[in-house]
């Protein structure tokens, strides 16, 4: 049985120490140097401040020796054992054959301090929000945990006849793909299109806004048309301008930073993703993990081709439940039509298929939305109008109020009509043998390809109107990570449901 | 398949949640206009706020009081050797199939009012998502879950046979 390394408690030691100084600072800053602030008063009290957070200090050093103290692990010749927690004490036991990945995080101050955060997750359902092994050890000590354990598992998968393949899909270890400086110059890129385009939009719409308000109200501090149209037009290019070069740099760290040298590698039956600068990301799972691949394109990602690939993989990038990495991404940038060739490469029995159906209708993907919203607007316009004028508000007041209300449904309504279209223009499946492609969304496309034995349930949505058309709705229901375990294929023919239900394992 | 409705007094107890619903938005929107009405405000605005809070609890009302009759008329469930199916929704109506290999734990749930009827919720847990049938009677909960528990059992021995 071993114990966590000690440079937890050190790294641990040194990141409270600083947060107990920032506390000290942040409190002195408002006992001193605060406006409304009587100094004399927080001379005195200052003393006692610096007490208390010293206290703090001292106990959570406590807290971190008793966490290193009492964590451990071991490695049995069937399962690894681990524990860990203070509080609320966390026993795992897992079979290596059940192991579903293996992640390593190692950032700056983990370097520094030569540690590293092994998680092992087995992929049950009841857990995926957190990984179920977490082991803290010297660098060196977890890449040879990782290869150690990554040998057991396939023994222990051998044994027990788990594995799906007969033979071992990569032989060598090889490099698959790599996330090139030119490909993350063009995400910043889009990404500045997209900001800029969106800022832009929201300057006029705002711009309109204010100029209906001011032409009924005649708002005269706002000046004359000319001086009222230059002001908004500056403020609004300044405002692109600003969000743009944000963007820009936001996007560069988050591409050239975060996926710094994103690599992903095969080797034997697994798959290993490596990337980060100042965070450093190791994920292995094995092949016959993957519950499902998804190609996903946001608005600006499908005008110009471009799209993301995720996976999902219960445990992948799940970490101690802080998941500030996109979950699962395999191919974080990529061009659409590249996915299929990428795919092949990585994952060859993940290839999508083409559509076999489209959506049959379009009144469907507007006409509820259309009914409720247009309905609950005007109820509620009409009340607001009614109260208003109970009130006694004057009726140029009451008519702007009705126009910008108006404005509002009128653009949302636009918004709708224009996903629609594009959800109209998507939606479809694709089912083969023991394969299904679905594609989804609107303004977002998502593909998603999966194993019909990944298939849980069949969920078909319909109305009375829609049951009579012989149209219905999808909902398939995947074994992955409870946040994505849904798929959505809208207005698609009902008699479809029974060759989908026909997939299902029964 | 032959799908079962619920029980008599499955629409009972809907009626009665809809009752205690129905008596809080009413005392919430009465709660409301009195305020107004004690701290001496003008008459107009009383008026505006008894307007404000009248409709939207009427429309309110309305809905929470027709829902369980229909929701009641809808509500339709099965179950075979293979899968169990849920049909549910008023104007969206969802049709659920459930295989029974695919069932990772079974779930029974009862709150106060549902233990006065003898009524449970059972919750059918898969690898991907859980789902309920809702409302049965708790002997009627029990049988299916014993039930559930032998297919699933007996589905997993067959699957084993069919892959030696």
């Amino acid at each position: 049985m071993k114990r966590f390394d000690k440079g937890y408690v050190y790294l641990s030691a040194l990141t409270d120490f600083f947060g107990c100084l920032i506390l000290t600072f942040a409190i002195a800053s408002h006992l001193l140097f605060d406006e409304n602030a009587d100094p004399q008063k927080g001379k005195l009290v200052m003393p006692y401040v610096i007490a208390a957070v010293c206290l703090l200090y001292v106990c959570l050093v406590i807290y971190r020796v008793i966490y290193y103290k009492t964590s451990y692990y071991e490695m049995t010749d069937t399962e690894i054992k681990c524990g860990r927690g203070v509080l609320f004490r966390k026993k795992s036991v897992l079979d290596y054959k059940r192991i579903h990945a293996i992640n390593k995080k190692q950032d700056l101050l983990h370097r520094i301090f030569g540690i590293a955060i092994l998680t092992i997750d087995s992929g049950s359902a009841n857990t995926s929000h957190q990984a179920e092994m977490l082991i803290i050890e010297k660098a060196a000590v977890v890449d040879s945990l990782i290869r150690e354990l990554n040998e057991l598992k396939q023994s222990g998968e051998r044994e027990s006849g788990e594995t799906a393949k007969s033979e071992e899909l990569f032989t060598d270890r090889d490099v698959l793909y790599k996330y090139t400086s030119k490909k993350k110059m063009l995400y910043a890129l889009i990404n500045i299109i997209y900001t800029a385009l969106i800022t832009a939009i929201i300057g006029i719409l705002v711009i309109t806004v204010i100029g209906v308000l001011k032409s009924e109200l005649q708002l005269k501090e706002l000046g004359t048309w000319g001086q009222y149209f230059t002001v908004a037009l500056l403020i609004t290019v300044a405002a692109v301008l600003i969000l743009t070069v944000l963007s820009f740099i936001g996007s560069i760290i988050y591409s050239f930073v975060g996926y710094h040298n994103f690599v992903i590698e095969k080797c034997k039956n697994d798959i290993q993703i490596s990337f980060g600068l100042l965070e450093r990301h190791t994920n292995t799972f094995s092949y016959d993990r993957i519950k499902a691949v998804k190609i996903h394109q946001n608005l600006m990602q499908r005008i110009f081709g471009f799209a993301t690939i995720r996976l999902e993989v219960i445990g992948y990038t799940n970490e101690t439940g802080n998941n500030n990495v996109e979950i699962g991404v395999l191919i974080p940038f990529c061009k659409y039509e590249e996915a299929g060739i990428i795919l092949s490469k990585v994952l060859p029995d993940y290839i999508p298929d083409k559509k076999q159906t489209k959506s049959v209708a379009f009144f469907p993907f507007v006409s509820w939305f259309m009914l409720i919203f247009i309905s609950v607007s005007g109820i509620i316009l009409s009340l607001t109008v009614v109260i208003l004028s109970i009130l006694n508000v004057t009726s140029i007041a009451i008519i702007a109020v009705l126009l910008a209300a108006l404005g509002v449904v009128v653009v949302v309504c636009a918004i709708k009509m224009i996903s629609a279209i594009l959800a109209y223009k998507t939606n479809g499946i694709a089912a083969c043998e023991d394969k299904i492609t679905t594609y989804s969304g609107g303004f977002t496309k998502t593909v998603t390809i999966f194993k019909s034995k990944n298939l849980v349930t069949v969920e078909s949505i319909t109305t009375p109107l829609r049951q009579k058309a012989g149209i219905t709705s999808f909902v398939l229901h995947l074994k992955t990570n409870e946040m994505s375990n849904e798929v959505k294929i809208h207005i698609q023919k009902d008699k479809n449901t029974e060759k989908i239900e026909k997939m299902l394992a029964l | 398949m032959e799908l079962k409705k619920l029980d008599k007094s499955v629409l009972k107890m809907w009626y009665i949640q809809a009752v205690i619903i129905s008596l809080i938005v009413i005392l919430a929107a009465a709660g409301t206009i009195v305020s107004v009405a004690i701290s001496n405000a003008p008459g107009n605005i009383l008026t505006a706020v008894s307007l404000g809070c009248g409709v939207p609890c009427i429309i309110l009302l309305c809905f929470i009081l027709i829902m369980p009759a229909l929701r009641y008329k809808m509500y339709a469930w099965g179950c075979d050797d293979t899968r169990i199916i849920v049909k549910q929704g008023v104007i969206f109506r969802e049709r659920v199939v459930i295989p029974v290999c695919q069932i990772q734990d079974l779930h029974r749930k009862q709150g106060p009012l549902m233990m006065m009827f003898k009524l449970s919720d059972v919750t059918i847990s898969t690898a991907g998502s859980n789902f309920d049938i809702s409302t049965l009677t708790t002997a009627e909960a029990d049988r299916l879950i014993e039930e559930l528990e032998q297919k699933l059992e007996a589905r997993i021995e067959a699957q084993k046979n069919e892959k030696i």
